[in-house]
């Protein structure tokens, strides 16, 4: 009887614990999406390098009608906007993250960095927006005129309303200047106290601290910048929207209007199955802009491993 | 005053100057949608809210209903697909001691914020495309249509699961060991035990809530090869998840590109209904996220 008793009750136990258990299939969902998302876009993705092989990267050819598909404009153009993008967003979010530790009184702290969540809370649609109408007129007026206008037979000459690949970087570098600036700002305030009280015992003078904190602390900068040059090279509509959507094969003419990945994708989404191979074309460029952000990943965990 | 100070002076007045130049953009945004924004609305007031698009050309700015509606269709179903599995997925990894596949899930939700949001529509139309061709070798017919409201709820929901979930682990790991050794101590079953939690943490699901809401309002990226866009009320009616669908952010971003004059400003009253609640939504979550009740 009693052995009975014990049995049923651990049978009542294992029970509550299956119930339990029924909540892994949510865990189980989402590997299943990871992992489809990965299938998908590699199984997709390969099917344009096998009908155009490598040109598909090293040549710069869109063409439904000719079924002709080679990217490196858009590639170029996603490189080139990411770069200038991050160049300017380190100043931007150096300059930022000292302001707020070793500048603005703890009260403005907590301001500065509600301010910071909220850009991100901004729609990126917003952005483009802004981008198109208030941004890039100024930008294009700024490089129509001298003395920027003396480069135009280098770097080109802006669309209508300013569209560049120059105005879709500064505006990139908008964006992102608030991850940055959160992660180099972090980890300058996770410095110790007694570092800042050693170097101002030997007499230094502020300046000079906290470019010796910087450089403690550049493992960490290069991570920030890192992962924002990720975000950069994902981000698709503000981008669509000022960069003037022009096959422009000559992409480091800044001045001029052009593509990135993202952004040639985002333009192409009305029509790309009226033609046989846009379709695995832009999957291709979507395993590209994948593996981009992969490598960033892996480099990132590297060097935050060895710092 | 010696060249040292006077050098560290400067040196702290430009990284002042590249931390207000860095502020000022977003100040700037804001009150241009603002000011842009209110006249758009204030010349067809109430109208704006629940007009369809007007005509191309026109003196007309016309309304954003069918955005509007289309943005709430989609952000609810994917709230509704995505609150359930971010919650009990979290509830799993957080309550099942090293458990790998709690593990997995944690690792996967935080390599998932970092996906750029359109891979996240592509993949969900290439599966829905995979889909078409295998049910059709069999003769059956996909029961989602790829261009759909659907297909669309389903794209944002993976752009919110992530962002649920790390919220919610975090405020259960943050639960103190003394009230997790208490809660087991008087016997409960994991279950039991996992919606005392959740009680507690009440906030940080509110918050995790409001944070992945504002997240799915504002997404346009996955839209475009999901829930494709239409400018038009849809028909009322049992087929409307199975139709394509607009929303605000891709109604904004096809009128502000269209080139037409009063598309244009039709845009920029969409984005000042889209900006309201996405500031809406960030408030609440700023004030419930320093809040314990």
């Amino acid at each position: 009887m009693g052995a009975l008793r014990l049995f049923e009750r651990s049978l009542f136990k294992k029970n509550r614990e299956y119930f339990f258990l029924l909540l892994a299939l949510a865990n189980i969902a989402i590997v299943f999406i990871v992992i489809t998302i990965n299938l998908v876009l590699a199984g997709q993705g390969v099917r344009i390098f096998i009908k155009e092989g490598l040109s598909f990267i090293t040549t710069s050819a869109w063409s439904g009608v000719k079924e002709s598909y080679g990217i490196l404009f858009a590639l170029g153009g996603t490189l080139v906007t990411g770069g200038i993008a991050i160049a300017i967003a380190a100043l931007l979010a150096i300059g930022s993250a000292v302001t707020i530790i070793e500048i603005l009184p703890s009260w403005a702290r907590a301001f500065a960095s509600t301010l910071t969540d909220l850009s991100a809370a901004i729609p990126t649609v917003i952005y483009g927006l802004w981008g198109l109408f208030v941004l890039s007129p100024v930008i294009g007026g700024l490089i129509s005129t001298p003395p920027l206008s003396l480069l135009t037979p280098y770097l080109g000459s802006p669309g209508s309303l300013g569209t560049s690949l120059l105005s879709a970087s500064i505006l990139l570098s908008i964006m992102i200047v608030p991850f940055s600036t959160a992660i180099i700002r972090e980890s300058l305030a996770r410095i110790p106290k007694y570092i800042d009280e050693a170097l101002y015992s030997l007499g230094l003078t502020k300046f000079e601290v906290v470019m010796i904190k910087l450089r403690y602390i550049r493992t960490s900068i290069l991570t920030a910048l890192m992962i924002s040059y990720g975000r950069a090279v994902g981000e698709t509509v503000a981008v669509a929207m000022v960069i003037g959507n022009v096959l422009n094969p000559d992409f480091w003419r800044i001045f001029s209007p052009g593509y990135t990945i993202a952004s040639l994708i985002a333009d192409q989404y009305q029509n790309a199955e009226a033609y046989t191979y846009m379709v695995p074309a832009i999957f291709g460029m979507a395993l590209i802009l994948f593996l981009i952000g992969l490598g960033i990943n892996i480099y990132v965990s590297i060097i935050s491993r060895r710092g | 005053m010696d060249t040292r100070r006077l050098r560290s002076s400067l040196g702290m007045l430009v990284f002042a100057l590249l931390f207000v130049i860095s502020i000022f953009p977003v100040f700037h945004l804001i009150a241009v949608v603002f000011i842009n924004g209110s006249s758009v609305i204030a010349s067809n007031f109430p109208g704006f809210f629940y007009e369809e698009r007007p005509l191309p050309g026109t003196e007309e700015v016309g309304g954003v209903g069918p955005y509007i509606l289309g943005t709430l269709i989609l952000v609810s179903l994917a709230t509704v697909i995505a609150t359930p599995i971010a919650i009990f997925a979290a509830i799993y990894a957080t309550q099942s001691l090293r458990s790998r596949l709690g593990f997995a899930t944690s690792t996967l939700t935080r390599a998932m914020i970092e996906f750029p949001t359109i891979i996240v529509g592509l993949s969900v139309y290439g599966f829905l495309r995979i889909l078409d061709e295998v049910l059709g070798m069999i003769g059956l017919q996909n029961p989602i249509p790829r261009f759909s409201a659907l297909s669309g709820a389903i794209a944002l929901a993976i752009v919110m699961i992530p962002f649920i979930y790390t919220q919610i682990e975090d405020g259960l790991r943050s639960v103190p060991n003394d009230l997790r050794e208490a809660i087991y101590s008087l016997g409960s079953s994991r279950i039991k035990a996992s919606i005392i939690m959740m009680r507690y943490i009440k906030a940080t699901v509110i918050t995790a809530l409001a944070i992945g809401i504002g997240k799915a309002l504002g997404e346009t990226a996955p839209l475009f090869f999901t829930a494709f866009g239409s400018d038009l009320y849809p028909p009322i009616d049992a087929g409307m998840l199975f139709r394509p669908i607009g929303s605000l952010t891709l109604g904004i971003y096809n009128m502000a590109l269209s080139g037409y004059d009063n598309w244009i400003r039709a845009s920029w009253g969409a984005a000042l209904i889209l900006l309201s609640i996405s500031i809406t939504l960030f408030i609440v979550s700023r004030i419930l996220s320093h809040r314990r009740w």
